[in-house]
């Protein structure tokens, strides 16, 4: 087993070391000690609008449920997993229960995870207690909701949602205010993508603005602009008519906090838009914050916002990523558009049309990237040389009250990703209790 | 030539010219599978959609999320980037081969804003980035058939596993 000094070594502060994207016995680690701890996003609560509504997933690669309480209406989330022999109970992708049923042998739940039922229950001992939360569907030890997005914990122990998250939750308040009911929906569908690679290369790529022009080069035409964004009438500029990257890139700037979140500032459409469906867009804002806020509200300071480990939000085209890291080469990520609630639904058809365009595993954006990772997982193979250097304006980040700031194409949101990497790994803990007994 | 002798929803139709069709949709299939993406938009209306839902049964491209939902514009913008240079993840290019089988074809219902429907069981076998990767389906033809020419109105792919997680699609199928 990797010893805390060995796993400090292959963190330095302007890179890391090969065997973080290649060796198996880390990934588990990660697993372990990053996903085993930090707040992870499980969905949004608009998935499961009825009681009794669910939906799978998993999280550190176990079986989770995610479903409102037929008793309450709470979202709960629980382990997916039978409270008898083990099998994982809900087999469905979502859908509606009165009760869990396990295929096996019959044991039921109910949509907090209790045991409810015992088929010839006598057949077991006096002193069988159903009520003992083991023989359920045993809840997550920390599960939080802000603004509709709920995160849980596999560790009992931990900083709560909101100072985990700390600035963060800013971008959560900026996509809800997007919304003229001041609520958002997560209803549009989802693309589902792998790939042969490791998950930090996902998390990696979200605030890196250094790749467009290069990796995304054939989206470009000869003038340098990328098609007609969502709502706006030209397409965004990736390099000069020579086919130089431009420098909004390094002026748009880039955040990055505690706990390895942090986010991009945003791209130059961003906040504008035109034609009759944008029209009728900003009426309704306007209607919730009146012009002037609606302006603000509109002007979003941030493209993509990284909740590390495992979710993303982006502003543009509003889409909430989700990252699943499978196997050390291997990961699957999940996009769910936003809609936003009392916008014009003809509003909402062009985050989803985009979001096609841009995330789907057919887009003509991120296909390029993936294979980016999956060359990243084959390269790192070599032995010629050892570390991954993250060192693009290392030393000239401005520390700020919230965390630091860097030009947009530096690599500080990595370095900022793998401080928090080696805080985490490095601190053996010992299991939690939900974990142990 | 032979009819149609099986529609589940449509009264059978004679006197369809089986065979045109057939080869016409053959046509439609090797020219992804040679890659001549050009002459393939060509077969497809100025109003057409080419449509690869992402859900079994998806009801609308426009509400729910799709693999791909392309019109005439969209499907010229994918081929440009298919030709373009830096095109990395088509590197080396993806060689793909289509089987197409079970093929049926009703006319379409007065009013319907093309004229036959034709559906086929897709194979199709794609070689990409050094892996082999089978994907099953069934096409949708909606196909006009004017001036003695047949063109596609809209293409769906019903894939069978269209809501599983996928490597990278790069070529249409």
């Amino acid at each position: 087993m990797l010893s805390t000094t060995e796993l400090q070594g292959l963190v330095k502060p302007d890179r890391v070391h090969r065997r973080l994207y290649q060796d198996p016995e880390i990934f588990e680690l990660e697993m372990e000690r990053i996903f085993g701890r930090a707040w992870l996003y499980v969905g949004h609560e608009s998935q499961v609008p009825e009681k009794g509504d669910f939906i799978t997933t998993d999280l550190a690669r176990q079986p989770v449920v995610m479903v409102r309480d037929r008793a309450d209406g709470e979202v709960h989330v629980l382990y997916n997993r039978c409270g008898h022999r083990g099998a994982v109970v809900c087999n469905q992708p979502c859908g509606n229960v009165r009760l869990f049923r396990c295929c096996y042998h019959g044991w039921s739940f109910k949509t907090s995870g209790k045991l409810a039922a015992v088929p010839l229950e006598a057949g077991y001992g006096e002193d069988f207690d159903k009520t003992d939360p083991q023989f359920g569907m045993v809840p997550l030890p920390r599960v939080a909701n802000y603004g509709g997005f709920i995160f849980a914990s596999l560790s009992d122990s931990g900083p709560d949602l909101k100072t985990y998250l700390g600035p963060m939750l800013r971008t959560i308040d900026d996509i809800l205010n997007l919304a003229p009911d001041g609520e958002v929906q997560v209803s549009g569908g989802v693309h589902r993508y792998v790939f042969d690679g490791n998950w930090k290369a996902q998390v990696e790529n979200i605030n890196d603005l250094y790749h467009p022009p290069f990796s995304h080069a054939s989206t470009t035409k000869e003038d340098g602009r990328q098609f007609q964004r969502q709502g706006s009438n030209t397409g965004a500029q990736l390099t000069d008519e020579d086919g130089n990257p431009i420098s909004f890139w390094d002026e748009t700037g880039i955040r990055a906090f505690d706990n390895g979140h942090g986010y991009c500032g945003k791209l130059p459409d961003s906040g504008s838009g035109s034609g009759p469906v944008f029209e009728a867009y900003l009426k309704a804002l306007e209607g919730r914050h009146g012009p002037e806020r609606a302006k603000e509200v509109l002007d979003v300071p941030w493209h993509n916002a990284i909740f590390y480990p495992n979710l993303c939000i982006q502003s543009m085209a509003q889409h909430i990523r989700v990252i699943r890291p499978i196997s050390v080469d291997r990961t699957e990520v999940n996009v769910y558009p936003i809609l936003l609630k009392g916008a014009p639904q003809e509003y909402n058809q062009q985050i989803i049309r985009y979001l096609n365009i841009t995330h789907a595993p057919a887009s003509l954006i991120q296909t390029d990237d993936l294979e980016a990772f999956r060359r990243i997982q084959s390269g790192l193979k070599t032995q010629g040389a050892e570390w991954v250097m993250l060192a693009r304006y290392f030393g000239k980040d401005v520390p700020t009250d919230e965390g630091q700031k860097g030009m947009g194409t530096s690599e500080l949101e990595m370095r900022n990703q793998y401080k928090a990497w080696a805080d985490y790994m490095t601190q053996p803990q010992p299991r939690s209790n939900s974990h142990a007994s | 030539m032979q009819a149609s002798t099986y529609t589940a929803n449509q009264p059978v139709v004679e006197n369809l010219d089986h065979e045109r069709i057939q080869k016409f949709v053959y046509h439609e299939s090797r020219l992804l599978d040679e890659r001549r993406f050009e002459e393939w938009i060509e077969l497809f209306d100025d109003d057409a959609t080419y449509w690869v839902p992402a859900q079994i049964d998806q009801q609308s491209p426009l509400n729910q999320l799709s693999i791909f939902y392309d019109d005439k514009e969209l499907m010229q913008t994918r081929i440009a980037r298919l030709r373009h240079e830096r095109i990395h993840v088509d590197d080396p290019q993806t060689r793909s081969v289509r089987m197409l089988s079970n093929l049926e074809i009703e006319s379409a219902e007065p009013g319907a804003g093309y004229d036959l429907r034709a559906r086929a069981v897709l194979c199709a076998i794609v070689f990409f980035q050094q892996k082999q990767y089978i994907y099953g389906g069934r096409c949708e033809y909606q196909l006009r058939d004017r001036n003695n020419a047949l063109s596609i109105y809209c293409k769906r792919v019903n894939l069978i596993n269209c809501d599983s997680a996928f490597h990278p699609l790069v070529v249409p199928f």
